[in-house]
């Protein structure tokens, strides 16, 4: 082995010549994850908007599909619909500005910090989805809306989609009952609907194998599993509650009037 | 609802795992192995009773690449990367020494004839190995070179023209090709405040260990790291990993100034 070649005298000269290129190299890394964090901060900010516009659909007073009651989804008003679309722009923005940092080799070096955003994102595209078409969109479906220039992990899709759970409870909790023409108390159809989903996602889910000690994202995964598990739960009680004490109301009883009951 | 979507998750969970486990029993074979407390007067014949653990170093490193660039190269980049700093700052640390070696002879030679040196010699290339201060700080090519033989160095060419460019500016600000088996520049800055680290120690070290009072190492140590100390310096930090060790770099500046203090004190070293 010739052990003797290239001996760098080490003076000022070399270390500053040396030492600058290595700092442009970092400020070059430093420059594009900041540009990343940025557009995460962005587009999480906006996806999480889009989820409390499609948190504040009143089923009851939605237009509903209904030829296919098993299929029915809700076509959202037009306010809210122009919300989501200029939500939606912004985030189609704030994913161009780190098109060219999320390249190549910088969508992996670049995926923690990018990868939350897309979450969020995932959480708002399977919400909407679910609500207008009754349906779950899987991750080549996901994939392709968010654009192929931009990497989504299977990582990303599944916390994605265990987010979505928690929003698809809140919804069937506020959305539970229907008051029929004739004034009887109900389960909503909705309701039943996300129970029902939530129950078959909870076995899809329980089913994964995931190896905990092999990254940090599944130590994330064991916790919105436990999440998924409690969100369960609470709907198919309310469910469950609603149906048993529901038939227990009197005749006529509207929701949310007891007060003026009570005065009359 | 399609429980289709179960099993393609399970799929990549399935790949995604077992790339990992492959990975680690690699970086789990065969350790390179420096002896850390190099008493000096093995310091010439040092490079020799090291080549046999730098060859195991570069036949992993070899394995390690040719399974890692079939996946993204920053998918799983974090598996190994503290074992290939580790493994570079071997190579820089070995490098350094190989050096202080020639310098310890050289100046022995010189003194023996007792000649009062030229301090002012600033045409260095010229004569040196005889000055006191020179230090031997390996370039990120070279360590790559050591480390992963051709086939680390052929994938290497866009980085190093990416890193250091032909006048010592940044050229370029993207890997072409992101599966590329790299030492990044963070791992190789990484491994060099190792190095400073490890010769800190190695300035005391060198005052127990001698036998034949050489007191001249020190001095080396104390220039050299004071110089890639302003390298340091000169670098944008964020508040990551790379700056708080950067931050430990002063306590070590520090405690081979005690050293030197203390010899000088003494008249121990010669002025």
């Amino acid at each position: 082995m010739s052990v003797s070649v290239s001996v760098a005298t080490i003076d000022r000269k070399t270390v500053t010549a040396l030492f600058s290129s290595f700092g442009s190299a970092l400020d070059a890394h430093h420059d594009a994850r900041d540009r990343v964090i940025k557009a995460s901060r962005d587009i999480t900010a906006a996806s999480k908007k889009i989820i409390f516009a499609l948190q504040r659909v009143k089923y009851a007073d939605a237009e509903i599909q209904r030829d296919d009651a098993n299929k029915a989804g809700i076509k959202l008003e037009s306010k809210i619909v122009g919300d989501i679309c200029g939500l939606e722009e912004k985030i189609k923005d704030a994913f161009c500005a780190v098109k060219d940092d999320l390249q190549g080799a910088g969508a992996w070096r670049y995926q923690r910090q990018i990868s939350g955003a897309i979450q969020e994102y995932i959480e708002a595209l399977l919400f909407r989805e679910y609500l207008t078409e009754r349906w779950i969109l899987s991750h080549e479906e996901v994939q392709k809306l968010i654009g192929h220039e931009y990497l989504v992990t299977y990582s990303d899709y599944i916390l994605g989609l265990l987010d979505t759970t928690g929003e698809l409870m809140r919804f069937a909790i506020t959305n539970l009952y229907d008051v029929t023409a004739s004034g009887a108390v109900q389960v909503s159809a909705i309701a039943k609907q996300i129970c029902q989903l939530l129950r078959t996602l909870r076995i899809g889910f329980s089913g994964l194998r995931v190896n905990s000690s092999s990254h940090s994202s599944s130590t994330e995964f064991v916790k919105k599993l436990n999440t998924l598990y409690n969100s369960v739960d609470k709907v198919e009680k309310a469910v469950y509650s609603l149906i048993v004490r529901g038939s227990e109301l009197p005749e006529g009883w509207i929701p949310g009037d007891d007060d003026d009951n009570a005065r009359i | 609802m399609d429980l289709e979507i179960f099993n393609k998750c399970q799929d990549s969970i399935d790949r995604d795992s077992e790339i990992r486990e492959v990975t680690c029993t690699i970086l789990f074979s065969p350790p390179h192995n420096t002896d850390r407390n190099v008493p000096q007067n093995i310091l010439p014949t040092f490079a020799a009773r090291t080549t046999k653990s730098f060859q195991f170093q570069k036949e992993a490193i070899q394995n390690l690449a040719s399974l890692a660039s079939q996946h993204p190269f920053y998918k799983y980049n974090a598996l190994w990367s503290r074992t290939l700093q580790n493994a570079a700052f071997a190579v820089l640390f070995r490098d350094w020494l190989v050096n202080e070696g020639n310098a310890y002879i050289a100046y022995y030679s010189e003194s023996s004839k007792h000649e009062e040196r030229d301090e002012s010699t600033e045409t260095s290339q010229e004569n040196d190995d005889v000055r006191s201060e020179v230090g031997q700080f390996t370039s990120l090519e070279r360590v790559c070179e050591t480390l992963g033989g051709e086939y680390f160095v052929v994938g290497l060419m866009d980085l190093i023209m990416y890193m250091i460019g032909n006048d010592g500016i940044a050229v370029k600000t993207g890997l072409d090709d992101e599966n590329t088996f790299h030492l990044t520049l963070e791992e190789y800055l990484q491994a060099t405040i190792s190095l400073i680290n490890e010769l800190s120690r190695l300035a005391l070290n060198s005052v127990i260990m001698t036998e034949n009072s050489n007191y001249s190492t020190p001095i080396r140590i104390n220039h050299f790291i004071k110089q890639l100390q302003a390298g340091f310096l000169m670098l944008n930090l964020k508040n990551d990993a790379l700056r708080s060790r950067v931050d430990s770099i002063k306590y070590d500046v520090k405690k081979v100034e005690e050293v030197i203090y203390d010899l000088s004190l003494r008249g121990l070293i010669r002025k």
